[in-house]
């Protein structure tokens, strides 16, 4: 039995999450495991800043509309590295609360390894609401998390992954 | 990327010297102009003020929220101003604004642009929070009260 079969990594438009996705795709390779990418439209934040008046409506369905693109093209992106590495990959779509709709998805699936592309803040902030949706979930996810921070070094290390 | 990996102390302004809404759009665009970032400064300052004219970004607790998404811009800029006698900037409460956080994102990450907005709105929630930012006197106090 294998340590890890299950992996699923989080993406959304940052390079962070891209590198994230690259690592997972290399270590399902290399463990042969299952692996998901999950996106989640932040339909919740959308709602929230059109409550605050932060947003018109027609900026909030503008915003809507942009941001499904996004996780449609993201998936995509990640589905294509994969298969570049001859990696099955599962992609995952959701809207609502980011962290929350990963926890269900880890309570439902039960993967092994949940990955993450983790983040080199310049200010080490305590403060509770500053915290971002990727790194929520990762501290509620019932599951082993990975963070990836050498974004330079993995995007090598994928490049020069048929090599050696 | 949330907005503790974006604050940087050259993009913070304090005090913020201008009197009117006009002039403070300006004077946060200026910040852009002397970071000298390539990008066209005029459009960018159109481009908000367009979106101001169709609702007023400025909130309630004397917080304002000038933001647009764009081409003009590769990566997501937050400039951040402090005003201790407060502007006039149309808020919904009618009051004065004094703490400006002004967003320019690119439109091609759209997710980002909502994530840093919505904390931001999340910080409105607490008037200890914004008390203590709207009696920064420099950016590095506006950077230590986020750090605390």
């Amino acid at each position: 039995m294998n340590l890890i079969n299950k992996i699923l990594v989080y993406i959304d438009d940052t390079e962070e999450s891209l590198a994230a996705g690259q690592y997972a795709i290399l270590l399902a390779k290399k463990l042969e495991a299952k692996l998901t990418a999950i996106f989640v439209i932040n339909t919740k934040a959308l709602q929230d800043l059109l409550k605050a008046k932060i947003f018109i409506s027609s900026e909030q369905q503008g915003y809507e509309h942009d941001m499904r693109e996004d996780g449609e093209r993201y998936l995509k992106l990640i589905t294509k590295m994969a298969t570049s590495k001859e990696v099955e990959i599962e992609t995952v779509l959701k809207e609502g609360i980011p962290s929350s709709e990963v926890k269900y998805w880890v309570e439902e699936n039960s993967p092994d390894l949940f990955i993450i592309g983790g983040e080199n803040h310049k200010l080490k902030s305590l403060r509770e609401e500053l915290v971002s949706e990727k790194e929520q979930a990762g501290r509620i996810v019932k599951c082993n998390v990975l963070h990836v921070k050498n974004i330079d070094k993995v995007e090598q290390l994928f490049e020069i992954s048929d090599i050696i | 990327m949330g907005i503790t990996n974006l604050l940087d102390k050259n993009f913070i302004k304090v005090p913020l010297v201008s009197k009117t809404k006009i002039d403070v759009l300006n004077e946060l665009v200026d910040i852009l102009r002397k970071n000298s970032l390539n990008v066209e400064y005029d459009k960018i300052y159109s481009k908000i003020l367009d979106r101001e004219n169709k609702l007023s970004t400025g909130l309630e607790r004397g917080v304002a929220l000038p933001h647009i998404k764009t081409d003009l811009v590769k990566k997501l800029i937050l400039v951040v101003g402090i005003s201790p006698e407060g502007i006039d900037f149309d808020a919904q409460d009618r009051g004065l604004s004094h703490i400006f956080f002004m967003m320019i994102a690119p439109a091609d990450q759209p997710s980002q642009h909502i994530e840093v907005l919505s904390e931001i709105a999340k910080t409105m929630n607490s008037e200890i929070f914004l008390k203590m930012l709207k009696s920064a006197k420099s950016a590095d106090d506006v950077l230590r009260i986020f750090e605390e």
